[in-house]
């Protein structure tokens, strides 16, 4: 339809070489952020979206903190107390279920380990849950493998022992750090690298739960321990359908707190979806504040190469008639327009891509940003090229009606 | 003569409204972006503690494994209990203060009350001072109180009004997790953005609700509240995490000079030395640091790498608004080229064109600053949505609303600079005959 106009597009743009560059210039800068930001944001997003592997929209967490001293705290205490604060719970209304834990996932504190497996070497990390019976129907994850805890096997923690259970129960990614092929169960660990004896039996392999901390990579090692936490719990409940589970878990807070007043209940009150949203707060801030940011580069890019195309096209009016009166069509000169952005966001491209390029080795090297790679830097590229032809289509339309005529003018 | 300065600059801007405002929402859109992300690096990252910053350093010793440290090149970001004591009792002259974090259960004597935790800190009696804490009865505790773990507690004012209202705390007792307290003293809690004296566990916290000896919350064997990080297992409950090579107490000492530096850092020294040779610090003896309050803000990254990379963002958002603007400007002289050349022929000089359309640009600041400043509030009042934390720190107040305007005229006049000169340059003759 149209031939390459390179010839007189080099020498309108060599006439306004200043303006030409200066649109180079802002093409290149935003070709620049947004190929570095986009990855960043897409990361935050994607983490602050991953499933904790918990019903959290049905939970709520309420503490329980002792008010002995630790040496005043023996064993039975715990156990006793929480036996007679399971029926309260349970009692309260708009409770399905309830179990007493020492963290929960996204809860930012807890506590981990190392861990070793017979006949396999390696130590690995995990996130160690204190569960009681109730902690698989209650959270709402799933038995893949074997059984999980009986009533039985649950024991006190003490202030002085080394956490050393005779069962343990790993999710699915825990268990496959050891076993990739998936024959965990049965299987004995020594929990804690120090040891050498390998006390513990895998009774009950589980869908992968989070760890209670975010900003950590393995999001998925967690061992459950038949253990009730010492001094400073929680507990987590489980709402039936329908309920508010920060409502619930006040009132529960609340019946508790009537009942015991040497125990303090609920300093924490926290629903598991707002512990998301506190947990992933700073990341998902500056991940909109960088979306925020990105997006208004690319509009105000494009809207200064509308206002740039159009002034051009109101300069070049006469022009753009005398080439129509000399018998250019219409689709030739937006074809012009177009041929004459592709060049300027091409140039700029390039430009932009050397700058990003740079932007990362400083990002990098300062701020622990990830390597840039070419496919977001080619992603970003195509945006800039789009986004560039569809800053001209309204003006480069405007200069293609031009009538002839108006080369007579003036 | 200004008045009709200013008012043929704002004729011009008119003349191309949707231009110029493209060109005002553009800068003031960077402007918002620079102003409410520098803030948050600015207000987090200032000094604290300014008369006492180059003094109070923060102790690091590398007493940890060879493998399973993250960070390779630095040392842990606490002491274990063996080393920050043994540093308090080599160097009694050297006022340190060794410290963790506890949560106790307060157990108000009246029923009235209900009982609820506290956050305190278990430290020695430089403490208060080292930090500046303003005392508001009574003092810090003593030396002896130091030595023998007595059962004594300086509380906050908040606390004291808790519990006692119109009352003096001096001299009252406190009870904390069924441990009897006297009450030695009370401070006001210092407004201090970031809880500096501590920022392992969360840099952006109040202040304590109260302080006691160290030695006190050792006896009674209290764990911490704060962060403990192991490399190797230990046994015995508390008494064997006293013992462990867990890293768990934060350890500061006051140097008033640079040869107290130097003696202190060799101190260090030939004490990691010393342990090395003792079968000890397996990685290396020569990794200690001595940190002054800056300096280990940056090295515990109170201001995020996240937070400085928006707030670089931000500044490159602006810096295109700028290029933007300088473009749009210069097509926009460009076309009213036709005023300056009548201007120029009526007798005006090149100077005076200049001039004028600086005026111009300087009028385009002064609107994308107003807008700016509301946008940046509005970015603010985002901010501090999505993160409490942020409530008394993404703020706007008069000094940031004078930066920013500063830094919009300043913009809009670097934007068109360049363009001004080249409309001044223009010969009037042929700008006439254009149109």
């Amino acid at each position: 339809m149209s031939t390459l106009q390179l010839g007189p597009i080099l020498r309108a743009l060599k006439r306004s070489s200043l303006s030409a560059g200066l649109i180079i210039a802002q093409i290149a800068l935003t070709l620049a952020i947004i190929a570095n930001m986009t990855p960043v944001v897409v990361e935050k997003v994607r983490l602050a979206i991953r499933a904790s592997g918990v019903a959290e929209e049905s939970l709520v967490a309420v503490t329980a903190f002792s008010s002995q001293a630790s040496d005043a705290l023996t064993q039975e205490d715990v156990g006793q107390r929480t036996a007679r604060e399971l029926p309260i719970i349970l009692g309260t209304s708009g409770v399905a279920n309830a179990t007493y834990s020492n963290t929960y996932p996204n809860s930012q504190s807890g506590w981990s380990t190392s861990i070793k497996a017979q006949g396999v070497t390696g130590t690995h990390n995990a996130a160690m849950y204190f569960a009681d019976e109730r902690a698989l129907d209650t959270l709402g994850f799933k038995l893949l493998e074997g059984r999980f805890f009986s009533p039985l096997e649950i024991k006190n923690h003490s202030a002085v022992d080394r956490v050393d259970p005779p069962v343990v129960v790993l999710t699915k990614s825990m268990a496959e750090r050891f076993f990739p092929d998936g024959s965990g169960l049965g299987k004995r660990v020594a929990v804690d690298d120090e040891s050498e004896e390998f006390n513990a039996e895998i009774i009950g392999i589980v869908s992968d739960v989070a760890r209670p901390w975010v900003g950590w990579g393995r999001y998925y090692d967690s061992m459950f321990i038949p253990l009730r936490p010492l001094g400073f719990g929680r507990w987590i409940v489980q709402v039936k359908p329908g309920n508010d589970p920060d409502e619930v878990g006040r009132a529960v807070q609340a019946a508790l707190a009537k009942a015991d007043r040497s125990t303090i209940y609920g300093t924490e009150v926290t629903s598991l979806v707002k512990a998301r949203k506190l947990a992933y707060a700073d990341s998902v801030l500056i991940a909109a504040l960088l979306a925020f940011f990105s997006i208004f580069v690319l509009v105000v890019t494009l809207l200064g190469i509308v206002g740039l195309t159009s002034f051009w096209i109101t300069q070049r009016t006469r022009q753009i008639g005398v080439r129509r009166a000399l018998g250019a069509t219409s689709a030739e000169i937006l074809s012009y327009f177009r041929q004459e952005n592709f060049l300027l966001s091409a140039m700029g491209c390039t430009v932009g891509a050397v700058l990003a390029y740079g932007l990362n080795f400083l990002l990098s090297k300062y701020l622990s940003a990830d390597v840039l790679s070419w496919t977001w830097l080619l992603a970003a590229v195509v945006l800039m090229l789009v986004i560039g032809q569809i800053a001209i289509w309204a003006p480069a339309a405007r200069a293609a009606r031009i009538a002839p005529a108006l080369a007579t003018r003036a | 003569m200004w008045h009709f300065q200013f008012e043929s600059a704002w004729r011009s801007i008119c003349r191309f409204p949707v231009l110029s405002a493209l060109i005002v929402v553009a800068i003031a859109l960077g402007l918002a972006a620079t102003m409410s992300t520098a803030t948050i690096v600015w207000r987090l990252g200032a000094d604290p503690i300014p008369t006492k910053s180059r003094q109070l350093f923060y102790v690091m010793l590398d007493a940890w494994d060879t493998n399973g440290y993250s960070e390779a090149l630095n040392a842990p970001d606490q002491l274990t209990y063996p080393d920050s004591m043994a540093l308090l009792r080599s160097r009694p002259d050297v006022k340190q203060a060794a410290m963790y974090r506890v949560a106790l259960a307060l157990q108000p004597d009246t029923l009235e009350l209900a009982p609820k935790i506290v956050d305190g800190r278990a430290t020695t009696r430089h403490f208060l001072p080292m930090f500046e804490y303003q005392m508001l009865e009574g003092s810090t505790w003593t030396e002896s109180d130091d030595r023998d773990g007595t059962a004594v507690a300086v509380i906050a004012e908040s606390l004291r009004r808790t519990l006692f209202g119109d009352q003096p705390g001096l001299g009252k007792e406190l009870v904390l997790s069924n441990k009897r307290y006297k009450i030695i003293g009370v401070y006001q809690e210092p407004k201090r953005v970031i809880r500096v004296h501590d920022v392992t566990n969360g840099a952006i916290m109040k202040s304590e609700d109260f302080f006691f000896p160290i030695q006190t919350a050792v006896r009674l064997e209290l764990e911490t509240s704060g962060n403990t990080n192991c490399w190797k297992g230990y046994e015995g409950g508390f008494k064997g995490k006293q013992l462990s090579e867990c890293v768990w107490l934060q350890h500061w000492v006051e140097l008033s000079d640079q040869s107290a530096v130097a003696d202190f850092q060799r101190h260090i020294d030939s004490y990691a030395a010393q342990q090395k040779a003792l079968g000890r610090f397996p990685r290396t003896a020569e990794n200690n640091v001595l940190a002054d309050v800056l300096t280990h803000m940056q090295l515990q990254r109170v201001v995020s790498d996240d937070q400085r990379m928006a707030s670089w963002v931000g500044i490159g958002f602006l810096l295109v608004a700028i290029i933007n603007a300088t473009c749009l400007l210069l097509a926009k002289f460009l076309r009213g080229s036709h005023t300056a050349a009548v201007h120029r022929s009526l007798g005006a000089g090149r100077a005076d064109v200049f001039r004028l359309h600086l005026i111009e640009a300087f009028v385009i600041g002064l609107m994308s600053a107003g807008l700016g400043v509301l946008f940046t509030w509005l970015a603010m009042l985002g901010m501090r949505w999505a993160q409490a934390d942020l409530q008394e720190i993404a703020v706007l107040d008069v000094r940031l609303i004078s930066i920013l305007v500063a830094i919009s005229l300043t913009a809009s006049l670097l934007a068109a600079i360049v363009p001004a000169w080249r409309v001044s340059r223009l010969p009037p003759a042929a700008s006439l005959r254009m149109n």
